[in-house]
Order: C-alpha cells, then structure tokens, then sequence
C-alpha cells in the first residue's frame, strides 16, 4: 500500500522553540488516520507545513507524491482540507460560497454537492458568519469533499461542537471515505469520535512522534494490568521502558504495557512480581491509552522538572 | 483569465459599498472644483444644498481615504498574511490572484480617476493635448500612493494593521531619513534640484513598493517582505544623501525652457542709466552692501528674469575669504517691452550684495579683490489682456497666458473690487497676478494692486488637475472715485498681467577689482549713472499677439 502522506525527518521551528521535531509519518492510501496529541503537541504545525502554509525548517514532506513546498494549485484541486482554525468569508450566504468554490475545482460534483447540504441540512441562504459553529464546519466540510479530493485532510474538526454534530460529521466522514476510498488525515483530541473513525494513528508530543500504526495493532499491544498481592507490592528495581510507571495502592499495583504480548508478558509480569496471587489484563480503549500516555508524559517532565 | 473575472466578480460583490463610496467621493470632487470656480457664495441655512456642500467640502480628505480603504480592503480580501486563511489551501494561481487586484484597482481607483481629470480639463476649456503630460505627471503620482497602498496592504491581515503599518513605515522613513541626512546639512532644499533629487527618490521608492508587492504575491514570507521594504526606504534615504549636485544642474539645464537656457547675466561696471533701486529696510544691511551693475542679455520680449539668491566668495591678498550674499530681489526685463509687464523694468540692474552677518564690513571697504560665485534666478513669461470691467452681477470671462478666468465687479467701503476666479492646469505656475484699471486708456498710477501669487506648487495634488484661484483687488477710495467717474460704465477697461514662472536657473560670474568701499548705492548715485524709478503714462497699447481672449 502506497503512502499519501509521507515525511522525512520533518521539523519546523518558530524562533527559538521547535513545534515538530524530525517527524517520520507515513499515511497509507485510502485509510482514515487520527492524528493524536495534546495540546501544542504540534498537530496542526504538521498539517500547515503539509499544506505548504508553513514552510519547514528541515527534512521534507511528500503529499500525494510531490513535495509540499511545490503544491500547485492543480494539486490543491485534489487535496480537501478542513480546520476549526479555517476562517470561512462570513460574508457569503451557504449558497454563493460553495458557488465561489465551485468555479476552482474541474471535478466539482454539483449532486455531491447538493447531497451534502442535504445531509448537513445546512441552510442555503444564510450568510456563513450567522451560521454556528457547527455548521461552519459543515459547509467548510462540503467545500472540502463536493470536488472528490483524493485526499481530505481535517484539523480538529470536532472541536467545539456538540455531540450530534460530532456524530453526524463522523458519520459523514466513514460514508464519504466507504464510498470512494479516500484517504482522510485527521487530528483531534476528541478520542472518543476518533476511535469509531480511525484505521490508523499517530500520537504526537511535543513536536516528537511516539508511535504511528494500525488502530487495531495498537490495541492490541496497550493493555492495562492490575496486580494484587498480599501486602504493599514491591516494585522491581529494573522496570521495563515498555511498561508506563505503576500507580500502587495498599495491595494492589496498576500500570500500562505498551508491548503486550500474549504469550510472554503474563510471565514477565509474574516473575516481576513474585509475591503477588492475582493478575488482571484489560484492553484498553484510544482515550485511556491516551490519558495514560500524557500523564506518563507529565510525570517524566515534573521529575525532570525537580 | 476565467480565475481573475471570478475573483474580480466576488470582490466588487463584496467591495461594492466601498467602490460605491470611491466614486461618489470622485464625482462630489469634481463637483467641488467647478464650484470652486466660483467661490465666494456662502450659505448660511441648512438645506439638502448646504448638506451637498459640506460633503464636497470633505470628499478632499474622503477621497484618498476611500482610495486607500478600497486598495486595503481588495488585497486583504485574500490576505497575503497569516495562516488561517481561507483561500491558502484552495487552488488559486498567485499571479491571477495578483492580477486580479490589479484589474481591480485600475477599474475602480484609477480608472474613475483619470476618468474625473480628463472631464474636469475639458469642462474648464483646457485641450486634452497641453493637458497630457500633466495627466501623465498626475497619474504617476497617483499611481504611486496606490502602490505605497497596496504595500501596506500586502504587509497586514487587516484595516487596523494595515493603518499600523502604515504608521511603522512612516516613522521607520523618518527616522532612517533623519539618521542618514543627519550631517548633510539636511535634505536638498525646494529649488529645482530638490524636485530633481525628490522624483528620483520618490521612484525608487515605488520600485521598493513593487518589490514588496511582488515579493509577497511569490513567496508570502511578510517578513522578508517587510526588509525589503526598509532596505528600499533605506535606498531612498542614501539617495537622497548622495544626489549629485553635478547630475541635478545637468538635468535641470538640459530641460529648462530654452528661452531660459539663452539668458546670461554679466557684470559691466560701465553701464549707465541704470534704475535706483530701492533701499534696504536695514540700515545695518544697507552700509555692509555693495551694488554691481548686470545685464540680462538674451531676454525675449515676453521674458523677465528675478534674481533671487546669490552665494558669493570674495578673495582678496591679504584677506580671509568672505561670502557675499544677495541682499535684495532684483528684476531684469527686455528693453522696449514695458506694455507686457505691470513694472518698468530694464535688462540692466544694480545688483546688491551683501557681506555675510559674521563678517564685519570695515575691514573690506578699502580692499580690491575679486568676487565670484553664482546667481540663481527664476525667469517668468509675462502675458496681458486688455479686459471689459464688468457690471456688477454681469461676471465676464476672459483667458489669459494659459488661464480661465471669471472676474466679478462690486464695492465695499467706498472703494472699487474687483474678484478673479482663475483656473489653470497644474501644478499651476502663476508667480504674480496684477491688474491695472485704465482712465483714457492710461493706466491710473497707483494701481493699489500688488502682484499676488496664484500657485506655485510644484507637487500637484493627485485628486485633481486643476488649481482654482481667486484673487480680490480692493482700490482705494482716490483711485475708485477717480475711475468710477470716468467712461461710461460700458467703456471702462483693465489690464491684466500674469507672470508665469518658467523655473530656476543659476549663472557663474566673476568680478574682478570689486572694490567694496567704492561700491554703496551713493556711490553709484555720485557717477550720475542712476536714474528714479519710472512708472507707466504713456497710453496703453496692446502688444501684438496679446489680444484679450474673451471666453464664454
């Protein structure tokens, strides 16, 4: 499978402090990819130098085969980009924007188009700054799709918005992407919208990529373990980089592998601790892997910090 | 293409209200200046007309705030700056999207513009042809506000921003300026070398200002874009410092008048008959001035020439060189041509000069040295028309050396006034106006009327091609009785002089044997070679090609 996006070694800087730092990234084709991070972590960065908003400092990126520096405006025809940052000209009614747009795109789909403001129940003839939030982003969406782009990049999409209107977005996203085989980038923290979205996924912090791969093998290879034992647990001198730092209680230790292995973890997890009699394995969903990566993240920069 | 009309199509839709604006305020200008002609109505109630007047009178400042509002307001409808702007990741071709601005500003700035010129040049009587290097000259200037414009505009994301850039460039040139020029004895002054020096600074500041532009519309780095517009503010200010005398009397020769160009002004000590002039308002001034005798030679008949500064050096052995100054304006005209001009005048004059402040005198009076440096004159062309005085409330219209004029009769305080509403082209070159009333065709010494000055700017205003004028001459009571009394209201006549300035040139000299101590206006007075002050008596005649021009 061939790689939509791709970067190599991308870093951008502003002034002295460095938003993304040496990024790897490969976006398969025609998957939905949820790139994740916390706020500042460096996501829409990533998105604007991919864009040719911003130019990087070093390394490169590719979109849709060609180098982002060199988007034409031909390219752009083919690349869909949505952002809650995006200002839309208020001015226009729904209509006359997606008209304005229209007159841009070779491959403009005027049914496709019509369906969306159907779908969106977006309405026709009110200006774009009398619309909420919400329905922004629906017409930016529509904008963004009415043309067919192979490729539909969205930053933060669902922030902001409320929870029908998350759902019917995801919902226009998945049925838009089923049908045509387009591949979507999208950024959020909103895990949960992500999670029913997403193929694949990325977790970005502070500029620095922690991991980029199928949603389904990161599911697997996340769990998170309770350990009970008789008394207080004594944790192991020597503790795996894999497995995030444990939050222990009277009698019981809990912590995050981020390499779970079926077949050999159970053990390793026994032979750590030797004194223990239970052992509890449980799957863990984007937004729980996420929360534990970030407060791993914080609790690594406040000892750095002391 | 079909991308620029789109776009173009979407900004006047968004824009109307300020293009709407713009040509309102274009036309209302317009408006002003033909009622400018006749100035002098005031009215007092509130009316619709009264409300039409305020806004006329204020379509002066509106209009380049319109024109600056309109070129902001189109390029910032896809700001150059930011990155959360909209048309950034849509397909749009930068150099349709420049184009388009362009397009739109030609259509609604500069076309409506030129548009307004043209019918304000052939609504005052002027032909297109004499009119179209000032057009050219006007629209250039225009031209260039619109660039400074668009460059603001280019730098910000929005209104406010750009009005803060605007300030940040302006005090960024004053204060580039005021370091570079700091020991330079300051900026060149307002002759004909500083307009030189200005316009080569001005182009180069249009060439930053396109630089900037195009910088933006191919790379969109503001920052970047904003160097390069200091680096040009920077280049505008070292060239200003660096001028070359040398290249600014080059060019000034090469396009003065060529009447201009053949006049010499030489010193003989032998010429007699020469006018007194009169004496210094200072006494001090007057003991420390000398006075040379000169010649204007190759004045034509309609030429005058004013001298109006001189920079000296006097050398003589034994003595520290002294700068002389000209202590007084002095007038040179053609032999045999006094009906052209308001004054008697004469191609030879006594010129004074006059030590420096520091300098005491004393020292110099018995010394013979030499005195060489030059003097810088203006020539002037003089025109006359012989006019009917007009009734009152019967306003009679006349042309005269390139002007259209209205000149209304009444009386206030016993006294004879008469109102010129004069319009000419710009930047307008009147350097003196004078009107003598006639009695049996003579004119009526004295007249009362001073020479006044109509325009003599050198920078047209780019809103309008046209300097209205209007000029009041109050007679005194003597004169007015005297006048009134005489022909029937029907026969009575003027004269009317203007003096067009045709610019400034300089002359070397060099007088050998200038004797200070033998040099005072008494002196001169004991040879016997001065003669009093003449006046007109002799009954007017009308020089040939001076016909009144009677107009409307």
């Amino acid at each position: 499978m061939s790689s939509v996006i791709s970067t190599t070694n991308l870093t951008k800087k502003f002034l002295s402090s460095e938003a993304v730092h040496d990024l790897n990234l490969e976006v398969p084709e025609a998957s939905i990819f949820g790139y994740l991070g916390p706020n500042g972590a460096g996501k829409t960065t990533t998105i604007k130098a991919l864009m040719n908003i911003y130019v990087p400092s070093s390394g490169s990126a590719t979109v849709l085969g060609l180098d982002s520096r060199r988007l034409s405006p031909m390219r752009l025809q083919q690349i869909g980009y949505v952002s809650e940052n995006q200002e839309l000209p208020g001015w226009m009614s729904v209509d006359y924007f997606l008209s304005y747009c229209r007159a841009f795109y070779h491959t403009w789909d005027a049914g496709l188009c019509d369906a969306l403001v159907k779908q969106f129940d977006l309405p026709r003839k009110q200006k774009l700054k009398q619309l909420s939030r919400g329905m922004r982003m629906k017409a930016a969406l529509a904008s963004a799709i009415a043309y067919r782009p192979q490729l539909l990049i969205l930053d933060e999409p669902f922030s902001g918005l409320d929870p029908l209107v998350r759902d019917e977005l995801v919902e226009g996203i998945l049925a838009i992407s089923a049908d045509h085989r387009w591949t979507v980038f999208v950024s959020s923290h909103d895990l949960a919208e992500i999670e029913n979205l997403v193929t694949h996924v990325a977790y970005i912090d502070r500029g620095h990529l922690q991991f980029s791969e199928e949603l389904g093998s990161l599911q697997e290879r996340f769990r998170e373990i309770e350990v009970t034992c008789d008394g207080p647990p004594q944790l192991p001198s020597l503790w795996p980089d894999a497995w995030l730092k444990p939050e222990t209680s009277s009698a019981v230790a809990r912590f995050v592998v981020a390499n779970y292995a079926n077949d050999t973890t159970p053990q390793q997890i026994k032979a750590m601790f030797p004194t223990c009699r239970d052992l509890s394995v449980q799957p863990m969903s984007l937004r729980s892997i996420f929360v534990h990566l970030a407060k791993a993240r914080r609790r690594v920069d406040s000892t750095e910090a002391q | 293409m079909n991308q620029i009309v789109h776009i173009f199509r979407k900004d006047c839709r968004r824009l109307w209200k300020v293009i709407f604006a713009v040509l309102m305020f274009t036309v209302l200008y317009g408006y002003g200046e033909v009622i400018r002609e006749g100035a002098g109505t005031y009215v007092v109630r509130l009316s619709p007309y009264t409300l039409l007047l305020i806004l006329v009178g204020l379509s002066g400042v509106l209009l380049p705030i319109m024109l600056f509002l309109l070129v902001v307001f189109v390029i910032q409808e896809e700001s150059l700056v930011g990155s959360d702007k909209f048309w950034l990741t849509r397909p749009y071709d930068r150099r349709s999207l420049a184009l388009e601005k362009l397009l739109f500003v030609l259509l609604w700035a500069f076309l409506p513009m030129l548009l307004h010129d043209v019918w304000l040049v052939r609504h005052f009587g002027f032909s297109l042809s004499s009119a179209s290097s000032l057009l050219l000259w006007k629209n250039s200037q225009f031209a260039f506000f619109l660039l400074i414009a668009a460059a603001v505009a280019v730098l910000s994301a929005s209104f406010a921003r750009a009005v803060l850039v605007a300030i940040a460039a302006i005090v960024s040139a004053v204060l580039i300026f005021l370091v570079v020029l700091q020991n330079s004895g300051g900026p060149p002054t307002a002759d004909t070398s500083a307009t030189l020096a200005i316009l080569a600074v001005l182009a180069l500041a249009a060439v930053g200002a396109v630089c900037v532009i195009g910088f933006q519309y191919r790379f969109r780095i503001t920052a970047v874009a904003a160097l390069v517009g200091l680096i040009a503010i920077l280049a505008c200010a070292l060239l200003a410092r660096f001028w070359p005398s040398s290249l600014t009397a080059s060019l000034s020769n090469r396009y003065a008048p060529s009447q201009l160009r053949a006049v010499q002004l030489i010193p003989d000590a032998s010429l007699t008959g020469l006018t007194r002039p009169p004496a210094l308002d200072n006494a001090d001034n007057q003991a420390r001035s000398s006075y040379y005798p000169f010649r204007a030679v190759g004045l034509p008949s309609d030429l005058g020439i004013v001298v109006y500064s001189s920079s000296a050096d006097f050398v003589s052995p034994g003595h520290k060189q002294t700068i002389f100054y000209l202590a007084q304006l002095v007038r040179f005209q053609p032999v045999a041509a006094s009906s052209l001009f308001a004054d008697a005048g004469s191609p030879d004059q006594l010129v004074p000069f006059m030590v420096g402040q520091p300098d005491d005198p004393k020292p110099l009076k018995d010394t013979d040295g030499a005195l060489s440096g030059k003097l810088d004159f203006e020539g002037f062309r003089s025109s006359v028309a012989k006019v009917p005085v007009p009734l009152p409330y019967q306003p009679q219209h006349f042309a005269v050396g390139g002007r259209r004029c209205t000149v209304h009769a009444g009386h206030r305080d016993a006294g004879f006034i008469l109102r010129f509403d004069c319009v000419e082209l710009e930047p307008g070159n009147t350097s003196r106006m004078q009107v003598h009333l006639l009695q049996s065709n003579q004119e009526i010494i004295p007249q009362g009327t001073s020479g006044q000055t109509s325009s003599q700017s050198g920078w047209p205003a780019f809103t309008s091609p046209i300097i209205t004028t209007n000029i009041s001459y109050q007679f005194s009571p003597d004169v007015s009785a005297q006048f009134l009394a005489g022909e029937p209201p029907r026969d009575r006549e003027m004269v009317v002089y203007v003096e067009e300035s045709l610019g400034r040139q300089e002359r070397p000299f060099r007088i050998e044997h200038f004797r200070p101590g033998d040099l005072s206006l008494e002196a001169w007075q004991q040879r016997g070679v001065l003669t009093a002050p003449q006046h007109h008596l002799a009954p007017f005649v009308l020089p040939p090609g001076a016909h009144p021009s009677l107009t409307r």
